[in-house]
């Protein structure tokens, strides 16, 4: 278990005398038990069951605590991950009673749990703990129901004043909900082991300025280390074993720099459109629905440096420093270094399926960008010159995440007489569907000739281990409940990758309009998109 | 020897191939076929092409005293979801004095992925080893290991800790990385097995795995869980007391496997620094007491028998008392069906009470976490390094 750092907004705050320090850390001490110094902790980090707990699950009854919050919280029950005393406060605001919430649920249980099919017993004794509550957030008075429910659950369920706060509504109820929360007094973490948790979901704000905004309004009610906003990228297997990947390896990290890498790409491909989300994603667009947040944690994880130790503020603090040594876009640079895209009607798995601006909630002259492509530079010592290809679009060929990590060319061609071109050698993280590793490297066709020729070696998560490994909210909501923060981003993460997408939004809200649509669907996006390697010579890897 | 070609069985989502062999080097060679004869790519129900792809994750050997054992070993091993092991090998020793005879029946298994992706496959290879060859595993397994994957093996039941052909098949010929036991199938009391255990443990440095260990995780979970509260914290430095109740059959309250009962003290006396002054030794009442040294002052330990119809040896209640500064601190954790229970009193207030989750674990999980956690894990070494200790022999002349 970590804390964050005292201050609440993060590393840059002004130092503190040494005396307020003191009193803070004592502080500090008070409130939360420390409970790593108790000896029978020691190696039992993987056994150890969270705190009873209420959580307060406000947006219950939206799309995202369907499909994915109640039943990651439904899976943790069954693997006897959550405490007994564990009371689960749903709210909406949609006319539902604890009975008919819980019918509810189990429809979307049936639907959408990880393991099928929902077990009987398993399903009773969890609906048994979970409560609905009716409110409009904007409402003082639902508050003051919760506070009121939230006593009652200590009282009468056990949940000792521990709580934790999950924020599943649109993003304009954040800021109203977290004053509310500090109005009504539940932020206030109480002597004797009562902690409180917010997590929130995405989007954190839509620009640099509303980041900042919703980051003050969080800091007046919360200290950092009570926050945990969540990039679910950050839950999945393959992005926690990058970091294995990287740092438990001896024979990787020395290839890891300029001296050895040509380039990076990081690629977010999804073959399905906007689904039911249109009016969602007219506001938000490719480049800050996925490149701001998880196209640009995927990029921090690659190339930060190893942190000293595995603390979450330690490993967050590697990824600020590379996120600020992205190097800032001018207006020329998104001209030349970013392409946008929207998709026209085409085929996709065979079926035929409409455009962008043809979907529903979508304005039909819209502007919003389906598919971005950007270069990035990383001016450190690791990777000056080095370019990082990013791109990511709805209703591409295929659903893929993947990094790629390009090795340069050999610098003496010795086997010239080859007769095909070698292939630089390249080391490709899969992320989704298969997660894996590959590994290509050239290797001489069996005959007479030298004839070199790329090869694959593969590793497989399905092949080697888990073909069944957690849903990354169920990773997530654990460690939130058991207090690590490392998975989730901090305050100035947020603000730095704001940062990074302003200038590329600023050049589009300033320049002439797009050509849209200029891609269809089912295709890698706008012709465009391959100038962006290609101008530097190089291609997109074919997925 | 038995040449049957590999043949094609499709069940809905994998594929398999088996052949009869009646030799190691044939059994070789039958691997080798299969491979040869498989194509490289399978066809799945749905039409898609899966690339075969052979798993390189890890060698498992798993030794079966009986033929039930080995069928429960095969299951527990095909149920592993979570980890493949990329070659299985099950043996059975059997029929000591019949001649000399070696049956095995080899089988490679892929598993087709949803979508596109690579057929996975793994082999299992059965083997029955018939008069003295059953005595000489350790001249049958090594050429049936895939080189340079680690090697974990599996005694599901009694361990022969003193016979020689067990340090030479453990600690040379295999050199095993990983051995995986069950201190609570052990015969008797079960305290031979724990001093042989830490025996080979010292001998060769191998990581252990014991599921009678593994079993008590949410024990160790609650009981730690009542020093998490800042004013109890400090009592752990003054315990005075530990006391172990496990079930114990009516006709033999003595001859129950006491491994688990053990493992609990040894585990917190482990965490605490504690070493053993005087090993176990059994009371007249049954009752089993030893007594530990703790950085100031002495702890006494109980493992009380309490005759029950269920199943020997499994722990009802633990509890803990400490003193200190004239305040006496009573820990008492008991089992529940699905839960612990923990319930800490101090002198004469309100018992706080908490209630901890505890699912029941099959084999097919334990083995799970057994072949997932790598490396030796040091809670486990100083427990049973520590339940050794308890275990000597020296003062058994109390009886
Ligand atoms: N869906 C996803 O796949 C996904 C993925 C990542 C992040 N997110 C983020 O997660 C959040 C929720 O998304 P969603 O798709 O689940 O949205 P949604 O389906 O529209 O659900 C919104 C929820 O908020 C509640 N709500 C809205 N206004 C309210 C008010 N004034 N008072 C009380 N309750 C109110 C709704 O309650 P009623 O229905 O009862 O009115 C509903 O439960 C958003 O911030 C989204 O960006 C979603």
């Amino acid at each position: 278990m970590t804390d964050g750092p005292a201050s609440p907004r993060g590393p840059r705050e002004r130092p503190l005398p040494i005396r307020e320090e003191r009193l803070a850390a004592i502080g500090r001490r008070r409130r939360a038990p420390r409970t790593e110094r108790n000896p029978l902790r020691a190696g039992l980090r993987l056994e150890r069951m969270p705190d009873p707990v209420a959580i307060v699950l406000f947006g219950a009854t939206g799309d995202l605590a369907h499909r994915k919050v109640l039943p990651a919280l439904y899976q943790l029950w069954r693997s006897a991950l959550l405490p007994l005393d564990v009371r689960i406060v749903a709210m909406g605001r949609r006319p539902y009673d604890d009975s008919t919430f819980r019918q509810e649920i189990r429809v979307a249980l049936d639907a959408h749990a990880r393991v099928q099919p929902v077990d009987e017993e398993t399903w009773r004794t969890f609906a048994e703990r979970v409560e609905y509550l009716r409110g409009d957030l904007d409402a003082d008075a639902t508050y003051d129901e919760l506070a009121a429910r939230l006593e009652a659950s200590d009282r009468d369920h056990g949940t000792r004043g521990n709580r934790l706060f999950y924020l599943a509504t649109p993003a304009s109820a954040f800021a109203p909900v977290v004053q509310q929360l500090g109005r009504v007094g539940l932020d206030r973490e109480v002597s004797g082991g009562g902690w409180r948790r917010i997590v929130i979901e995405k989007p954190f704000g839509r620009d640099l300025e509303s980041a900042k905004r919703l980051n003050r309004e969080v800091a007046k009610v919360f200290r950092e280390a009570q926050v945990y906003r969540i990039d679910h990228y950050l839950g999945k297997e393959t992005v926690r074993n990058l970091l294995v990947f990287r740092f438990a390896n001896l024979i990787f990290e020395p290839l890891w720099n300029r001296r050895y890498v040509d380039h990076v790409q990081i690629t977010v491909a999804e073959s399905i459109g906007v689904e039911r989300r249109g009016a969602f994603y007219e506001e938000t667009g490719a480049t800050r629905d996925i490149l701001q947040n998880h196209l640009l944690q995927l990029l921090a994880l690659v190339a930060m440096e190893p942190p000293a130790t595995f603390d979450a503020n330690a490993l967050r603090d590697e990824k600020v420093k590379v996120l600020r040594a992205v190097v800032p876009l001018a207006d020329a640079d998104v001209a030349r270094d970013v392409v946008r895209g929207q998709y026209a009607a085409g085929w996709v798995e065979g079926e035929p399926v409409a455009g962008y601006r043809e979907e529903e909630g979508v304005d039909p002259l819209s502007e919003t960008e389906t598919f971005v492509a950007a270069r990035l530079g990383i001016d450190d010592w690791r990777w000056a010159g080095v370019p990082f290809y990013l791109r990511t679009g709805k209703r591409l060929p295929k659903r893929a995440t993947e990094i790629a990590i390009v090795f340069r060319e050999v610098p003496h061609a010795l086997f010239r007489g080859s007769r095909s071109d070698p292939e630089p050698d390249l080391l490709a993280l899969r992320i989704q569907p298969d997660e894996g590793i590959l590994l290509r490297f050239g290797a001489k066709v069996p005959g007479l000739d030298v004839d070199v020729r790329a090869v694959n070696m593969d590793f497989g998560y399905g092949t080697s281990f888990s073909v069944d490994s957690p849903d990354a909210y169920e990773t997530l909501m654990l460690d939130a409940l058991l207090g690590d923060q490392s998975l989730f981003t901090r305050a100035d993460e947020v603000e730095e990758a704001w940062r990074i997408v302003r200038p590329i939004v600023d050049a589009w809200v300033a320049g002439p309009p797009p050509e849209f649509p200029d891609y269809a669907a089912g295709s890698w996006g706008p012709a465009a998109a391959d100038a962006v390697p290609g101008r530097d010579g190089r291609r997109w890897r074919r997925i | 020897m038995d040449a049957a070609s590999p043949l094609l069985d499709l069940t809905p989502r994998s594929l398999a191939w088996s052949a009869r062999a009646t030799s190691v080097a044939d059994i070789e060679r039958a691997l080798a076929r299969i491979w040869a004869a498989a194509p490289d790519a399978a066809v799945g129900p749905d039409g898609e092409r899966h690339v075969v792809a052979r798993t390189s994750v890890l060698n498992f050997v798993a030794v079966a005293g009986s033929e039930e054992v080995a069928t429960r070993v095969l299951a527990a091993v095909g149920s592993l979801t979570s980890r493949h092991p990329s070659r299985t090998i099950v043996v059975e020793p059997r029929d000591a004095e019949g001649p000399r005879r070696i049956e095995a029946e080899v089988t490679a298994t892929c598993a087709l992925a949803r979508g596109a992706g690579a057929a996975v496959c793994t082999e299992t290879i059965r083997l029955r080893a018939g008069g003295d060859a059953g005595r000489h595993l350790a001249s049958i397994l090594p050429p049936l290991l895939v080189h340079d994957l680690p090697v974990t093996l599996w005694w599901p039941e009694d361990v022969p800790f003193h016979r020689p052909d067990f340090v030479a098949l453990l600690m040379h010929a295999i050199q095993a990385d990983r051995l995986v036991v069950d201190g609570s199938t052990w015969r008797g009391d079960g305290l031979a097995g724990l001093r042989g255990l830490v025996g080979a443990q010292a001998a060769s440095g191998i990581a252990i795995s014991d599921f009678a260990l593994m079993r008590q995780s949410r024990w160790r979970d609650a009981i730690a869980s009542a020093f998490d509260l800042p004013d109890l914290l400090p009592y752990l430095g003054s315990i005075r007391g530990v006391t172990v109740e496990y079930t114990a059959s009516r006709a033999d309250p003595a001859g129950t496997n006491v491994v688990r009962p053990l493992y609990h003290a040894a585990w917190i006396g482990s965490r605490l620094g504690w070493s053993a002054t005087e090993p176990l030794r059994v009371e007249p009442d049954g009752r089993r007491r030893a007594t530990l040294r703790r950085p100031r002052g002495h702890v006494e330990l109980s493992l009380v028998p309490v005759a029950s119809d269920l199943p020997g040896g499994a722990t009802t209640r633990v509890r803990i008392a400490a003193t200190r500064r004239r305040s006496r601190l009573d820990v008492e954790v008991t089992a529940r069906p699905e839960a612990v229970v923990v319930r800490a009193r101090l002198d004469d207030g309100e018992p706080s009470v908490r209630l901890h989750h505890a699912a029941r674990r099959t084999d097919a999980d334990l083995l799970a976490e057994a072949v997932e956690s790598g490396g030796r894990d040091p809670l486990t070494t100083a427990a049973i390094r520590l339940a050794g200790a308890l275990a000597e022999r020296g003062a058994e002349a109390g009886t």
